[in-house]
């Protein structure tokens, strides 16, 4: 938004503000929530870091001690005008009185404007003990309005920390999250746009609230509603079906058993059916053949392959940070760590108290550490890539990874990880929409400040060498320190802060106990708020192309989930299972909601929110380049430094790569694992990636390759309609249609049949379908 | 079609740098007009940027910045010379450079504290000091987001691939990221992959297997022209299959369309010109660059490496690294301005930082991050300028001090693009192009 456009002052004309507040306003409750809603301390105005013209604002008056200190003491105190009022610049700016920057934002005849005028009449105080605003909360929290007509007005409440409560939607501000859908205006006026659903925000005083609105599309006279529409395999088919209900939407029906194995065999194990596996999947007629298949590929290798490397992207196995010369091994412990917790379904608990409280030792004595750390250095330096690092409880090379880091780094990562949650604006400032100060953020990273990383090794047990490393290049020893290694202050109280569980409570820390260990328990704890919700939301958003909360990776007040029951009744079911993964995976792939078709109806064509329809989504950079390699049947080629022969792309562990596909992945996007977002894999198509299948020479090489597939399916079937058949199931995992049948044999007797082949085959490797899942 | 409204719509600089061009080819006048479609009657015309990285970070003092009065351990082996420009000298390795300088604005007061190769190669890269949190965009990415290049020309060439540093389109997705060209220009054998036709690919074979793709690719409603009963257009509102459409048809337009192939073709150059530029990785880089930009591409980066000269400074900056250098971009900037295109094309050359002024032990310079240059041209800026001045020791800016976020706003600036736009992260959080800087007023008001 600029800090001059008109529509404020539209705004400011048209609003209403009621009688409202008592004849001497508060600072914080009031003057700074006018503030907000006039704009002022947004973040292109005076909440910018650098301020605007000499002026800055907390962002979103965040800080009313800092509001309070820019508007009556800097500029001399001119802001204020204590006798005078109405000379007060911080009247006369915003009324154009005098040139401001940031345009007309007050007219004189406002309620806003009376507020700032009595409240510096009244002498302009502000009193620090001023209770805080604990909750808003708003009402109605779910609306159903009809296009047209229908509105309604959200009332919004403050309680206090004084248990005291009351009415301040006269000075929230208010934000709708899809104008298509639902407008609010700055009386928190709400009026229907279109058919859909959405949410609308509501700010005041530092808290975030939202409120949903839906608005169902009118339903056409003789609609049929068939009577499998809402067909429900459970608890999950049950929370979206109720909301479809209510928007009058009626769900795509179930894809073929053809389209779900192709997409489910990508989703959960990142791998291509064969042609085999297509003919049985589909000889098979029992009819839980569905969740047969779903058993049967999570008992696979590749699904802990698969997701290993997806741990390894939340975790940031980062292999530029690891440390030299085995980098690349190191990253492949890191990915073996999470592969051999993940086949043997390992309790997610279990998994993620290995990764916070980690320590090289991990409770056992340390010469048996130091015998075990001396055999696998020597497998480090070695050839080989077999490595026993797998077997260990605990992840110590995140640690060892940020040695070189502020602790801010394990804090961002953790809870970026773990809790789904982006802190980073808390850093520096309040967190604008969301409730983390910088005292909340300072007392989560002082639970990191208590673990160390030496190269010399804090338990001298074994009679140790004197070169660095003990001789023991590739191992450093993570452990518990007795004193904080970095102190985090209350930019505000200026006291030192004490390790804090994020929203949650202090963690014992001193000598004899690592803070880590409180916090994995307060994380774990089944009704943790964040942990359960964080992971289920984003196997959610891997198998649906969106999360219950969007972006997938930031659980936050500012983003509410489009359905809440169904996220906590997930994020239940999970903890309650005792955390266990598959049985979560299984839960959300035999359910309807999963198995749609992604063939609209008239109802659902514009749904993109309520899982009414597969949505279509580009396969992830490894599942394209196994998918060619299958395809094509020439195994894809790494650097012989990255990983050992044979490896797939789905279980390549290192970020920086060498060799013929280090291009194509990295233009499918396979993160580098720099940064602490779910957006860093991207699944956007591209140029590059278009040009890659359409034009380059190494794909179009592994068409070619003597003793590759289309040779060896050129010597077997010298039928073309046979030939045509199997060049279908091996690159899209399903048979022609008649009409492509026939369109591809007469392709192939126009001309010499090996180059129409290869042409045949390209063409299907640029069939938008197979970059796809769909 | 193309009648007089569109003409009408073009603005007179857009005609002039149109017409200056030479030979005025339907295309050129086609996307002129597009441009200006896409620009608005009154917007600035949209121009081109050619980025030349020198990785590791160029020792300032042996380059732009030399320091002939101080004492011998400071001012290394180099003499100074006179330059086209009055009062501006340069180091003696830079005789070619010499007399390109009233074409060029040279900012010496360059300063920042980074220096260390990554996150300083990152800050110089994006114009934002970097981030844990948030990954900022190359300006490649950020012009190809702003910007419409032509149709059959990869909008962003990076020659011969983007900086090891680079964070590549950052938030805005890899749907920006640059085209590597991942290739020697100066190699006998050179041809860029996905671009040159493969062996035993002719345009008559993709046309062919095109027009079969688009009989079998009917599964998904599709917007290309091509695709017999196309124009359906995302029935079913899937971005996804939009993009990939949208890329499909570019795709094709590229390798079918002679125009990307000639402007990657460098044996259509005159041999004198190609030796003019230097038979060089990095001449023929620069020469490339140009006839991409020629072609309709809108930002190239040319990429070298080897700066970092720890030990061995001089010899190696005199013998190996500057002569390719020197002769490269001296060559850029005469042949952009014969050919009227500097107006329409902005070149920046910087590294991650200088250079310590006093020399080490193995005859070399170690990290510096105080003090460095930056050398801009074309478009709008002035035409032989020396802003700023390090102190007599090089160590520090003695006045108009300007940080790498500064110089980026004024590249953009020059770029006619706001370095104050506001986009949103992947997570809804606002952010501006160029976070801290501003484009600096004396060079461009």
């Amino acid at each position: 938004m600029s800090c001059s456009d008109g529509t404020a002052a539209e705004a400011v004309a048209r609003s209403s503000l009621p009688p409202g507040p008592s004849a001497s306003p508060q600072f914080a409750r009031h003057v700074v929530a006018v503030l907000d809603r006039l704009g002022c301390n947004a973040g292109a105005c005076h909440g910018s870091f650098r301020g605007q013209n000499g002026f800055r604002l907390s962002l979103f008056g965040g800080d009313p001690a800092l509001d309070y200190e820019g508007i009556t003491r800097d500029a001399l105190g001119r802001r204020i005008n204590r006798t005078d009022p109405e000379r007060s610049l911080l009247l006369l700016k915003p009324t154009g009185a005098v040139p401001h920057g940031g345009g007309l934002r007050l007219r004189q005849v406002s309620a806003e404007y009376r507020l700032l005028r009595d409240w510096i009449a009244a002498g302009a105080h502000y009193d620090p003990a001023e209770p805080a605003v604990r909750r808003i909360e708003i009402a109605p929290a779910e609306t159903v309005l009809a296009v047209g007509t229908d509105r309604t007005r959200l009332r919004v409440t403050a309680t206090y920390e004084d248990g005291r409560s009351s009415e301040v939607t006269s000075l929230s501000r208010f934000e709708p999250l899809d104008e298509e859908v639902a407008l609010i205006d700055r009386d928190g006026r709400v009026s229907a746009r279109g058919a859909g659903d959405t949410a609308l925000l509501v700010r005041y005083a530092g808290q975030v609230a939202a409120a949903h609105v839906l608005v169902p599309r009118a339903r056409q006279p003789g609609e049929m509603i068939p009577g499998s529409a809402y067909a429900s395999a459970g608890f999950l088919d049950d929370e979206i079906n109720a909301k479809l209900k209510k928007l009058n939407m009626t769900p795509s029906g179930d894809c073929s058993d053809v389209e779900f194995l192709r997409r489910v065999s990508l989703d959960l194990i990142g791998t291509l059916p064969t042609p085999a596996e297509v003919r049985s999947f589909v000889a098979d007629r029992r009819p839980d053949r569905r969740a047969r298949k779903i058993d049967e590929l999570l008992g696979r290798p590749e699904y802990a392959a698969f997701w290993a490397t997806k741990f390894s992207d939340w975790t940031g196995n980062d292999t530029r940070y690891l440390a030299n010369p085995y980098r690349p091994k190191q990253s492949k412990q890191w990915h073996d760590w999470f592969r051999a917790k993940l086949a043997r379904n390992v309790p997610y608990r279990e998994i993620a108290t290995g990764v916070v409280t980690a320590t090289s030792c991990e409770g056992r004595p340390p010469q048996e550490w130091q015998a075990w750390a001396k055999a696998e250095d020597a497998r480090l330096k070695g050839k080989g890539w077999d490595f026993e690092y797998g077997k260990r409880k605990t992840l110590d090379l995140l640690y060892i990874k940020a040695r070189n880091l502020d602790p801010d780094h394990l804090a961002l990562q953790m809870a970026y990880c773990f809790l789904g949650v982006k802190i980073e604006c808390a850093q520096c400032h309040k967190h604008p929409t969301d409730r983390w100060t910088q005292a909340d953020f300072g007392a989560f990273v002082s639970a990191f400040t208590y673990v160390g990383v030496s190269k010399e090794f804090a338990h001298k047990a074994l009679p140790l060498s004197e070169a660095a490393n003990n001789g023991m290049t590739g191992i450093n020893e993570v452990f518990h320190l007795a004193e904080p290694r970095k102190r985090y202050t209350d930019p505000r109280s200026g006291r030192e802060l004490r390790p804090k569980a994020l929203g949650g409570p202090e963690l014992p820390a001193d000598r004899d106990h690592d803070p880590r260990v409180a916090l994995a328990k307060w994380m774990t704890t089944t009704d943790n708020p964040f942990f359960a919700r964080a992971l289920v939301n984003r196997l959610w958003a891997h198998y649906f192309g969106r999360g219950l909360v969007e972006p997938a990776d930031a659980l936050s007040a500012a983003n509410p989930p489009s359905h809440p029951a169904l996220l906590d009744g997930l994020a239940r079911r999970f903890a309650a299972s005792g955390y266990d993964l598959k049985a979560l995976h299984r839960m959300i792939l035999n359910s309807h909601a999963y198995q749609r078709s992604r063939q609209a109806n008239e109802t659902n064509r514009a749904d993109r929110r309520n899982f009414s329809r597969a949505l279509v989504r580009r396969l992830g950079a490894e599942q394209v380049i196994d998918a060619v390699a299958q395809a094509t049947g020439v195994p894809a080629q790494f650097g012989p430094g990255d990983a050992p022969p044979g490896t797939r792309a789905i279980e390549l562990a290192p970020s920086r790569l060498t060799g013929p596909e280090a291009y194509p992945l990295t233009i499918f996007g396979r993160p580098q694992r720099q940064q602490n977002c779910d957006c860093e894999r991207s699944a956007q198509p591209s140029l590059p990636q278009t040009l890659y299948l359409f034009n380059d020479a190494e794909l179009l090489d592994k068409v070619r390759k003597p003793g590759g597939r289309l040779g060896k399916l050129l010597a077997e079937f010298p039928d073309d309609t046979r030939l045509v058949e199997e060049m279908y199931l091996w690159v899209l995992a399903r048979w022609p249609g008649k009409e492509e049948r026939g369109q591809a044999v007469k392709y192939l007797k126009e001309g010499a049949r090996r180059e129409r082949a290869e042409d045949l085959f390209w063409a299907l490797l640029n069939h938008r379908e197979f970059l796809v899942n769909y | 079609m193309f009648g007089c409204d569109e003409y009408r719509r073009l603005s007179r600089r857009q005609f002039l740098t149109v017409g200056a061009a030479g030979v005025l080819t339907l295309p050129q006048v086609l996307q002129a007009a597009e441009r200006g479609r896409a620009s608005g009657r009154s917007s600035p015309p949209e121009m081109n940027a050619i980025f030349l990285w020198l990785g590791g970070g160029p020792a300032h003092l042996d380059l732009f910045d030399p320091k002939p009065e101080a004492v011998a351990e400071v001012r290394g082996e180099f003499r100074t010379i006179p330059t086209s420009l009055p009062g501006c000298r340069v180091s003696e390795v830079l005789p070619h450079t010499a007399r390109q300088m009233h074409r060029v604005t040279l900012i010496r007061s360059v300063t920042h504290n980074i220096g260390s190769h990554a996150p300083g190669s990152l800050y110089l890269l994006t114009g934002n000091r970097p981030l844990p949190s948030l990954k900022y965009p190359t300006y490649g990415a950020v012009v190809t987001k702003e910007t419409k290049a032509a149709p059959d020309v990869p909008p962003f060439v990076a020659v011969p691939f983007e900086p090891g540093e680079s964070p590549g389109a950052g938030y805005l997705g890899v749907a920006y990221n640059s085209f590597s060209v991942n290739a020697d220009p100066q190699a006998a054998n050179f041809s860029v992959r996905a671009i040159s036709l493969p062996d035993g690919t002719t345009v008559e074979r993709v046309g062919r297997r095109t027009s079969l793709l688009h009989r079998l690719d009917r599964t998904f409603p599709s917007s290309s022209p091509l695709a017999p009963g196309g124009r359906g257009a995302g029935g079913e509102g899937d971005e996804t299959l939009a993009g990939l459409d949208r890329f499909q048809q570019q795709a094709y337009d590229i390798v079918r369309s002679p125009r990307a192939r000639r402007a990657f073709d460098l044996g259509l150059e005159r041999a004198s010109l190609r030796q003019r530029y230097g038979r060089t990785t990095f001449g023929q880089s620069c020469l490339l660059a140009r006839r991409l930009v020629e072609a309709g591409c809108r930002f190239v980066t040319v990429n070298t490496t080897g700066w970092d000269t720890h030990g061995q400074n001089f010899k190696l900056l005199n013998e190996k690294l500057v002569p390719p250098v020197d002769q490269g971009l001296s060559a850029l900037l005469e042949d952009l301005e014969v050919r009227g295109l500097l107006a329409s094309t902005v070149v920046l050359l910087v590294g991650e930082f200088g250079r310590t002024p006093k020399i080490n032990k193995s005859a070399g310079r170690d990290h510096w991050p105080y003090s460095m240059f930056a050398l801009l041209a074309g478009g709008r800026l002035p035409r032989g300028m020396v802003y700023g001045a390090t102190d007599a020791g090089g160590e520090r800016p003695k006045d108009q001090p300007v940080l790498p976020d500064d110089v980026a706003a004024t590249f953009y600036k020059a770029l006619n693009l706001d370095p104050k736009k506001e986009y949103r992260s992947p997570t809804g959080r606002p952010i501006q192009i160029i976070h801290d800087g501003k484009p600096i007023p004396e060079i461009l008001s």
